[in-house]
C-alpha cells in the first residue's frame, strides 16, 4: 500500500513547501521552547520515513521465496508420510489381516477338520459299542419271539379243532388254521437264521473294537501338536501386525503434527503483511510530522507562540514515543513471526526424520525378527503338513476297519424286511380271523373267541416287530453311518484331498508373507532419500532465512532514532503530567486498523484494551460470519 | 473439485499463502491483486462460487468490490468472505451492510479459512 | 490393493445383479413366494452394504431405497405388485448402469435412479411422505457427527422454523444449503411457508420472503442445530423447539388445533372460537331455519321410542321352534364329525399320557361329544310318516286304475330316518309300493273266489331295530310264484338248472339286474326297470332288501336301513400316501399279493384265492397314485352283487368306525367314491362304493378289449 495523496492532504494544514523549508513557527521564549530541533527534526523524520518505506517491498521478496519453498516441502513431506504411512499400513493392514485370517481359517479348517476324525473315531468307536449293544437287545427280542412262536402253533391246532367241530361252516377257519400254522414254521426258520447272524457279527466288532482305540489316542496325541504349531504361527504374525499397527498410528500423529508446522508457519507467514502495513502506518505518521503542524488548524488563535511550540515539541515526542513503539511492535512481532516459521521448520525436518525412523525402526524390528519368524512358520507348517498326512493314513485305516463292520452289520438288513412280514402276515390273519367271525354270526361264537386270540397275538406280534425291528433299524442305521462317516470310497480319500489342499494354501500364504517383506524393503528404500532430501532442505531453507534480519535492523535502527527525537523533545518541553498526550495522539487512532496497533496505542495511553470477544461460532475469534 | 474460489489481495505474500492453503484442500484459485482486477476476472470466470477478498487494496477495495459484485447482474448472490488486518466493529458493519457474508481477520489459520469455505461453498 | 477389492466387489455385484433378476422374474409368477422376496432383499442389502464399503456411496444409497420397499415386503407390510416388480427391475438395470459407469460423479442416469426412487417411495404404504428427506439421511457422505455433539442414543424431534432476513440473497448465502445441512442431520419433513409472499408486481425477486417450517429427527444436540444458522442468526428469525426428548415416553399426539396453538400460529381463543362452532346437527338444522325446535324435539322421542321398541322385539324373538336352512344342518354334521374325529385323537393321546386328571377330562369330552353327536343327528332326523302319507294317494290313484280295491294300512310313522335317507328312499319305496298293487293284490273277484275280503290290504311299517330301521311292506296278496322264478332264472341263465336254493336266495333273484316276471307290461310295473334298480337305490343307503313271500297269502318286503348315513364301518386300507375305506359289510377277507402271484397271473388282474379265482383290481392304478407300490401288497376281498372281486391295496390298516362327511364339488364326479372321513390324525381317507368301482372296472376292461 502506498501513502493515499488524501491522507496527506488532510494532515498539511500549512501546506508542505514551508514544513520543508524549516519554516518554523516561532518560539518567542528562548531555553523554554527552542525552535531550532523541529526543523532537524523534520529532516530527520524524513530519512527515517525513507528508510521504512522501502522495507515491505525489500522483504517480499525473500518471503515470497520462502513460500514457494514451503510449498515444495509440503508436497515431499506429503509424499513421504504416504509412503510411510503405507508401509505401516501394508503390514498392519488388509494383507496381514488377510493372511492372519486366512491362516486363522486354515486353524479352523484343522481344527475342523480334526475334531471331525476325532468325532467319527468317537462317533465310530460310540457306534461300534451301540451295535453290540443294540445286538444284545434284539436277542432279547428274539426270545418274545419264540413265545409267540409257541402260542401260533397252538392257535393253530385249536382253530383246526373248531372249524372241524362246525363242519361246513367253519371251512373258511380251515384256511385261517393253515395260514397260522405255516406262519409258525417260517419265524421259526428266521429265528434261527437271526440268532447265528447276530452272533457271528459280535465277534467281529468285538475284535474291531481294540484297532479303533488305539488309532484315535494316537490321533488325539497329534491333533493337540499340530494346533500348538498352528497357534504359535498366528500370535507372531499377529504381533508383527500389532507392531505395525502401532507404528502406522505413530506416523499418522507424526504426520499430523508436521501438518500443525504447515498450518502454524502459513498462519506466521502473513505477518509480514501486518509488519508491513504497521510499518507504512509509522511512516505515515512520521510524513505527517515532516510536513507540518498538523495541529494547527485545532489550535487557538489567542494562543501565544512560546505556548504554541511548547506544545507542538511536546506532541513530537508524544507521536515519536507511539512511532518508536509502533515500530518496535512491528519488529518483535515480525520477528517472532519468523522464529515461529523457523521453529516450525525445524521441527517439521524432526518429525519428518522420526516419522522416516519409526517405519524403519518397526519394518527392522518386526522384519528383522521377520525372517526368523518365517522360518519358524516353515518349520510349523512342515509338521503340519507331515501330521495332517498321517492323520490321514490313519483314517484311512480306520476306514477299512469300520468297513467289514458294516458290511456284516448290512447283510442282516434282509432279515429285517422278513420280520417285518411275519407282522403284517400275522395282522391280517387276526384281521381275517374277525372278519370272518363277524360273518359266520351266532354259530361263529366260539371261533369268535379265536379270532380275538389270534388279534391278541398280532398284537403281541407288531410290538415284538416293532422291538426287533426297531433294534435292527438302529443296528442298520448305525451300520450306515458307519460306511457313511469312514466308508471305504469316502472319508479317507475325502481326507488325503483336504489335507493336500490345506498344504497347498499354506505353502501360498508363506510365499505370500515373504512377498510382503520384500514390499516393505522397498517402500522404505524408496522413502529414504526423499526424507533425507526433506531435512537437508529444511536445514538449507533455514539456513537462508534472513528476512527477519533486514526488518529486526531496521526497525530497531528507526526505533531506536525516534526514541533519540522522543528524547530531544522530552528535554526541551518535558512532560510533566501525561495530559496533552491524548489530545496530541487522538487523530492517531483513526489510522490504526488492526487490533494490535490499537493495544500499542492503547499501552502508549494507559488506557485498558477491551476484552477479546467470545469464540461464539466456533470458527475461532477472528472470524466473523454475518 | 468444484467452483473456483476468486482470492483478491494486493499483498503477493497473502495471496500465495491463501492459494496455498485453499489449493492444498482440493479448491482451484483464481487470483486477483486488487478489486478492479477481481471484478473483470470475475466477468471472465462466471463459474467462480466464492470471493475472498482483502479490504484494503488500490484501484478498488473490497467494500467497493462487494458493492460492484452485488450490483452486478452475473454474481449478484456469491458468497464474499472478507479477509483483512482491519478489525473495527464499524468497518465491519460497514462490510456487513455493503453484502459480505463474513469476516476473517489476518493472520487466519488455514484450517479455519478452510472450515468458513467449507460452510459457505456448501 | 484398492482396485483388486474394487473389481471384486463389481464382480459380486454383477452376478447378485444377475440373481435379483432372476429372482424378480420368479416373484412375479409367485408374488407370495416369500423365500424368493427374501432372496431379493438379501441380493439389495448385500450390493448396499459392499457397495458402500467400497466407495460406491450413489449405488449404496440408490439401493438402499429400494432394500426399504422390500424390507416392508418381507414384514408382510407391503404385497408384491406387478408395479413394484416393474420399478425393480428398473432399478436393478439402474445399478448395474451406475456400475459400468464406475460411479462417475456426472452420471446422465442421475435423473432416471430420482424418478424410480420417487415411484417406489409413492408404493410405500403412507405414500411419498418425504421425498428427499431419507435419501440425505442414508446418502450423506460427510464425517457423521462428532461424539461431543450427539445427544446420545435419544432422537429428539425438533420443530424449527426459519425466517431468513429477505436480503439473505445479497449475502452470499444461499438458504436451501441450510436447510439440506439440517437434513444430513437426520429425518427430517421441510414445509415452505409461503403467505409471506407479496403479490406480483410488489414481488422484488431478489428477496427472500419464503419462510420454513421443519420438523427434525436427530440425536444431535439444539446447539448444533443452531450452529446451522450461524451466518444469519442475527437479521433473521429462528426458532428451535423440542417437541419430543426421545426418552421413550409415549406422549399423546397432539391434535391439530393444539399444534397451531402451541406454534404460535393461532390464538387459544381463535381455536375455542372456531371450535365452538361445531353443533349438534338439531341445533344447526333450527339456527338456519330449516325447522322447528319443537319438530327437533318430536324427531328426537322419536327416535328414542324407537330404539326402546326394537330393543323389546329383540326380547320377544325368541320362538319355540325355528326353520333352518338344510345346509346348515349339513355343516353341524361336518363340525361334529370333526370334532369326534378329534375327540377320538384326544382320548388316544390321553390314554397313553396315564394321567388321571388328564384321562377324566378326555372322558367328559368323549360323553359330550357323543350326546353333541347324537343331537345334532338328532336334529337330521325326520318322521318316516310324512312320506307314508304321500303313499296313500299313490294307492288311491293306483287301485282305481287298475280297478282293485286296496287298502293301505301304516304303522310306526313316527319312526325317525335320517332326512336324507328319507328323501333317497321315496323313489324305491314307490317302486316297491307299485309292485304290491300291480303284482300282488288281485283284482276283487280272483280274491272273492280265494276266500279273501275284496279288499286288499299293503301295511307299511316302520321300526327301529338297533342301529337300522327296518321298513316293511306286506300285502295280503298273491304271492311270488317260486317255480317261475326259478325257470326264469334258469332261462336267464342266472342260475343252474336243478340248483338247491334256499327260499330267501330265490326270491333274492328277483333282485338281479334283467330280472322280470311280470307276464305283461302295464303302466304300473315292469317296465325293464325292475327290482334290480330298487336294490341298488337301497344299497346306495347302505341299506339291504329282503323278500319273504308265501304263494297266496302274499309278500313282505323288508328293508333294512342304517339310521344314519353319518357313520359307517369299514376296513381302513393304504395306498401310497393316501387312506380309504372299504365298507366293512361287502368285505369278505383279506390275503396277500405278492409280484410273484402278480406274476404268475400272466398279466390279468386275476389271484388264486384258496383255489378259486378271483379278479381284482388294482386301486393304485384306479385312483392314479404315483409311486412304487411294496413289494408285498393285499387284496381286499369283496362280495357284492357283481360277485367276489379283490381290491389290490398297499396295506391294511385294520377296521374304523368311519364319520362320513360328503365330498366337495372337486370329487362328486369320481367314480368309485361315496364319501370321505377324517381320521385320528387329520388325514382324510376317502370312502370306497365298491359296486360302482367294480362296474367302472368292468367298463374300462371292455373298452380294452
Amino acid at each position: 500500500m502506498t501513502f493515499p495523496a488524501t491522507v496527506i492532504a488532510y494532515f498539511s494544514g500549512s501546506g508542505v513547501d514551508s514544513a520543508i523549508s524549516g519554516n518554523t513557527p516561532r518560539i518567542p521564549s528562548p531555553g523554554k521552547g527552542d525552535p531550532r530541533p523541529v526543523g532537524s527534526w523534520t529532516e530527520r523524520f524524513r530519512s527515517i520515513a525513507d528508510g521504512l518505506r522501502s522495507l515491505g517491498h525489500d522483504t517480499e521478496g525473500g518471503v515470497l521465496s520462502l513460500g514457494a519453498a514451503l510449498q515444495a516441502l509440503d508436497a515431499k513431506a506429503a509424499e513421504i508420510a504416504k509412503t510411510a504411512g503405507g508401509v505401516a499400513s501394508a503390514m498392519s493392514g488388509e494383507e496381514i489381516a488377510s493372511s492372519i485370517g486366512r491362516l486363522r481359517e486354515l486353524l479352523d479348517r484343522m481344527q475342523g477338520y480334526l475334531s471331525r476324525t476325532d468325532h467319527e473315531t468317537g462317533l465310530s468307536e460310540g457306534k461300534l459299542r451301540g451295535i453290540i449293544h443294540l445286538l444284545g437287545g434284539s436277542i432279547e427280542c428274539m426270545e418274545g419271539f419264540r413265545k409267540i412262536v409257541k402260542k401260533l402253533r397252538i392257535l393253530g391246532i385249536s382253530t383246526r379243532i373248531e372249524s372241524a367241530r362246525l363242519g361246513k361252516e367253519g371251512a373258511d377257519f380251515n384256511t385261517l388254521a393253515e395260514d397260522v400254522e405255516r406262519l409258525s414254521v417260517l419265524v421259526e426258520c428266521h429265528l434261527v437264521e437271526i440268532l447265528s447272524r447276530e452272533q457271528a457279527l459280535d465277534r467281529l466288532i468285538r475284535e474291531t473294537l481294540p484297532r479303533v482305540l488305539s488309532i484315535e489316542t494316537d490321533q488325539r496325541r497329534r491333533a493337540r501338536r499340530i494346533l500348538d504349531d498352528v497357534r504359535a504361527g498366528l500370535s507372531t504374525l499377529g504381533g508383527i501386525r500389532d507392531k505395525y499397527a502401532v507404528a502406522a498410528k505413530i506416523i499418522a500423529d507424526r504426520y499430523n503434527r508436521v501438518s500443525r508446522n504447515i498450518s502454524e508457519i502459513i498462519r506466521s507467514m502473513q505477518f509480514h503483511d501486518i509488519m508491513r502495513q504497521q510499518v507504512e502506518h509509522v511512516g505515515e505518521a512520521l510524513e505527517e510530522l515532516a510536513a507540518g503542524d498538523a495541529t494547527e488548524n485545532g489550535g487557538d488563535p489567542e494562543e501565544e507562540a512560546d505556548g504554541r511550540n511548547r506544545r507542538i515539541i511536546r506532541r513530537i515526542a508524544d507521536v515519536c514515543e507511539l512511532q518508536a513503539a509502533h515500530a518496535e511492535n512491528a519488529r518483535a512481532t515480525f520477528v517472532d513471526a519468523v522464529s515461529t516459521v523457523i521453529g516450525n521448520l525445524r521441527e517439521m525436518a524432526g518429525n519428518m526424520a522420526r516419522i522416516l525412523e519409526d517405519a524403519r525402526k518397526t519394518a527392522d524390528d518386526a522384519g528383522g525378527s521377520g525372517e526368523t519368524v518365517l522360518s519358524e512358520m516353515e518349520r510349523s507348517l512342515r509338521s503340519i503338513t507331515s501330521s495332517l498326512e498321517e492323520s490321514a493314513g490313519t483314517l484311512r485305516k480306520l476306514a477299512e476297519a469300520t468297513r467289514s463292520v458294516a458290511v456284516g452289520v448290512e447283510e442282516m438288513g434282509t432279515l429285517v424286511n422278513d420280520i417285518e412280514e411275519i407282522g403284517s402276515e400275522v395282522e391280517l390273519i387276526a384281521l381275517n380271523a374277525r372278519v370272518k367271525a363277524a360273518h359266520t354270526g351266532g354259530d361263529g361264537a366260539a371261533l369268535g373267541v379265536l379270532a380275538e386270540s389270534i388279534q391278541g397275538l398280532s398284537k403281541d406280534t407288531r410290538e415284538q416287530t416293532a422291538k426287533v425291528s426297531d433294534a435292527f433299524q438302529a443296528i442298520l442305521s448305525a451300520a450306515g453311518e458307519l460306511r457313511g462317516g469312514i466308508g471305504p470310497s469316502g472319508a479317507g480319500e475325502q481326507a488325503e484331498s483336504g489335507v493336500r489342499g490345506i498344504i497347498g494354501d499354506l505353502e501360498t500364504l508363506l510365499g505370500e508373507l515373504h512377498g510382503l517383506g520384500a514390499g516393505v524393503e522397498s517402500l522404505l528404500a524408496q522413502m529414504e532419500v526423499p526424507a533425507h532430501a526433506l531435512s537437508s532442505d529444511i536445514g538449507t531453507l533455514v539456513a537462508g532465512i534472513d528476512v527477519h534480519h533486514t526488518v529486526d535492523r531496521v526497525l530497531r535502527e528507526a526505533a531506536t532514532r525516534l526514541k533519540g527525537i522522543e528524547r530531544e523533545a522530552d528535554a526541551l518541553v518535558p512532560d510533566h503530567d501525561g495530559a496533552g498526550k491524548a489530545g496530541n495522539l487522538g487523530l492517531h487512532r483513526a489510522r490504526y486498523t488492526m487490533q494490535g496497533e490499537r493495544r500499542v496505542h492503547e499501552a502508549i495511553l494507559d488506557t485498558a484494551a477491551p476484552a477479546a470477544p467470545a469464540d461464539h461460532d466456533g470458527l475461532g475469534n477472528n472470524v466473523e460470519l454475518f | 473439485m468444484g467452483k473456483p474460489i476468486l482470492i483478491v489481495d494486493d499483498s503477493s505474500s497473502i495471496r500465495q499463502m491463501v492459494s496455498f492453503t485453499l489449493k492444498g484442500a482440493g479448491y482451484n484459485v483464481i487470483e486477483a491483486v486488487d478489486g478492479r482486477d477481481a471484478f473483470e476476472k470475475l466477468q471472465g470466470n462466471p463459474s467462480v462460487g466464492m470471493i475472498v477478498t482483502d479490504l484494503n487494496m488500490p484501484n478498488l477495495d473490497g467494500i467497493g468490490l462487494i458493492r460492484q459484485v452485488r450490483a452486478s447482474s452475473s454474481h449478484k448472490f456469491i458468497p464474499i468472505i472478507m479477509l483483512t488486518t482491519e478489525s473495527q466493529d464499524s468497518r465491519k458493519q460497514e462490510g456487513r451492510s455493503a453484502g459480505a457474508t463474513g469476516w476473517i481477520i489476518k493472520p487466519f489459520k488455514p484450517e479455519q479459512l478452510l472450515a468458513v469455505v467449507r460452510k459457505v461453498l456448501g | 490393493m484398492k482396485d483388486a477389492h474394487m473389481t471384486a466387489f463389481k464382480e459380486e455385484a454383477y452376478e447378485l445383479l444377475a440373481e435379483l433378476e432372476t429372482s424378480l422374474l420368479t416373484l412375479e409368477e409367485t408374488p407370495d413366494d416369500s423365500e424368493t422376496v427374501g432372496r431379493v432383499f438379501r441380493a439389495m442389502h448385500t450390493i448396499k452394504g459392499s457397495g458402500a464399503m467400497f466407495g460406491f456411496e450413489d449405488i449404496a444409497a440408490f439401493t438402499h431405497e429400494v432394500e426399504t420397499v422390500f424390507d416392508l415386503v418381507r414384514k408382510g407390510e407391503m404385497a408384491v405388485t406387478k408395479e413394484l416388480i416393474n420399478l425393480t427391475l428398473a432399478a436393478r438395470d439402474r445399478i448395474k448402469a451406475m456400475l459400468d459407469g464406475d460411479g462417475a460423479a456426472e452420471d446422465p442416469g442421475a435423473e432416471r435412479a430420482e424418478a424410480i426412487i420417487a415411484s417406489l417411495r409413492a408404493l410405500l404404504p403412507g405414500g411419498d411422505k418425504d421425498a428427499h428427506g431419507a435419501t440425505a439421511d442414508s446418502a450423506d457422505p460427510r464425517p457423521g457427527p462428532t461424539a461431543e455433539d450427539r445427544g446420545g442414543d435419544a432422537t429428539f424431534i425438533y420443530r424449527i422454523r426459519f425466517k431468513p432476513p429477505p436480503d439473505i440473497f445479497l449475502c452470499g448465502t444461499n438458504p436451501v444449503g441450510l436447510i439440506d445441512e439440517l437434513r444430513r442431520m437426520g429425518e427430517c419433513t421441510v414445509v415452505a411457508e409461503t403467505d409471506a409472499i407479496p403479490s406480483l408486481d410488489e414481488l422484488n425477486p431478489e428477496l427472500c420472503y419464503v419462510y420454513w417450517d421443519l420438523l427434525l429427527s436427530t440425536t444431535r444436540k439444539i446447539e448444533a442445530i443452531r450452529d446451522v444458522f450461524i451466518f444469519v442468526e442475527d437479521d433473521g428469525t429462528l426458532k428451535i423447539e423440542i417437541i419430543d426428548e426421545g426418552d421413550g415416553t409415549p406422549g399423546d399426539y397432539k391434535k391439530m388445533g393444539d399444534i397451531l396453538v402451541e406454534r404460535g400460529d393461532l390464538s387459544p381463543e381463535a381455536l375455542r372460537k372456531v371450535l365452538g362452532r361445531q353443533k349438534r346437527i338439531g341445533e344447526m338444522l333450527v339456527e338456519d331455519g330449516l325447522t322447528t325446535e319443537g319438530k327437533v324435539q318430536s324427531a328426537l322421542l322419536e327416535q328414542r321410542q324407537v330404539k326402546e321398541r326394537l330393543e323389546k322385539r329383540q326380547a320377544v324373538e325368541s320362538a319355540s321352534s325355528i326353520r333352518v336352512p338344510s345346509e346348515r344342518l349339513d355343516t353341524l354334521m361336518n363340525l361334529v364329525g370333526e370334532l369326534v374325529t378329534v375327540q377320538a385323537r384326544f382320548s388316544q393321546t390321553a390314554g397313553s399320557r396315564k394321567d388321571a386328571e388328564l384321562s377324566s377330562i378326555a372322558e367328559e369330552v368323549e360323553r359330550l361329544t357323543w350326546e353333541l353327536r347324537d343331537n345334532a343327528m338328532n336334529i337330521r332326523m325326520l318322521p318316516i310318516g310324512t312320506t307314508f302319507s304321500k303313499f296313500k294317494r299313490l294307492l288311491r290313484d293306483l287301485s282305481g286304475e287298475l280297478g282293485k280295491d286296496i287298502e293301505l294300512s301304516t304303522e310306526g310313522e313316527e319312526t325317525e330316518l335320517d332326512k336324507t335317507v328319507i328323501e333317497k328312499l321315496n323313489d324305491p319305496l314307490v317302486h316297491l309300493i307299485r309292485n304290491s298293487i300291480d303284482h300282488g293284490i288281485e283284482m276283487p273277484d280272483v280274491r272273492e273266489s280265494l276266500g279273501k275280503p275284496r279288499c286288499g290290504t299293503v301295511h307299511l311299517s316302520a321300526v327301529h331295530s338297533g342301529a337300522n330301521v327296518l321298513i316293511r311292506i306286506r300285502d295280503d296278496g298273491a304271492g311270488l310264484d317260486k317255480e317261475a322264478i326259478r325257470a326264469k332264472a334258469a332261462e336267464r341263465g342266472l342260475i343252474a338248472p336243478g340248483a338247491v336254493l334256499s327260499d330267501k336266495d330265490l326270491f333274492g333273484l328277483v333282485l338281479l339286474p334283467g330280472f322280470s316276471t311280470a307276464k305283461k307290461i302295464t303302466n304300473v310295473s315292469g317296465r325293464g326297470v325292475g327290482m334290480d334298480v330298487v336294490k341298488r337305490a337301497i344299497e346306495a343307503l347302505r341299506g339291504a332288501i329282503e323278500i319273504d313271500s308265501r304263494r297266496g297269502a302274499g309278500t313282505t318286503i323288508t328293508v333294512r336301513l342304517p339310521l344314519t348315513l353319518a357313520i359307517i364301518d369299514g376296513l381302513l386300507v393304504n395306498i401310497g400316501e393316501g387312506f380309504f375305506v372299504i365298507p366293512l359289510a361287502v368285505v369278505e377277507e383279506c390275503v396277500e399279493l405278492t409280484r410273484g402271484d402278480a406274476a404268475r397271473s400272466h398279466g390279468r388282474d386275476i389271484a388264486n384265492v384258496r383255489g378259486q379265482l378271483t379278479p381284482y383290481i388294482r386301486l393304485r392304478e384306479q385312483f392314479v397314485v404315483s409311486g412304487e407300490p411294496p413289494p408285498i401288497e393285499q387284496i381286499v376281498i369283496t362280495e357284492g352283487s357283481e360277485g367276489r372281486v379283490g381290491l389290490v391295496v398297499d396295506r391294511v390298516v385294520g377296521e374304523m368306525q368311519a364319520v362320513i362327511k360328503s365330498l366337495g364339488r372337486v370329487y362328486k364326479d369320481v367314480d368309485g367314491v361315496s364319501g370321505s372321513t377324517i381320521m385320528g390324525d387329520g388325514t382324510v381317507a376317502l370312502i370306497l362304493d365298491v359296486p360302482k368301482l367294480v362296474k367302472t372296472a368292468e367298463m374300462r376292461e371292455k373298452e380294452l378289449i
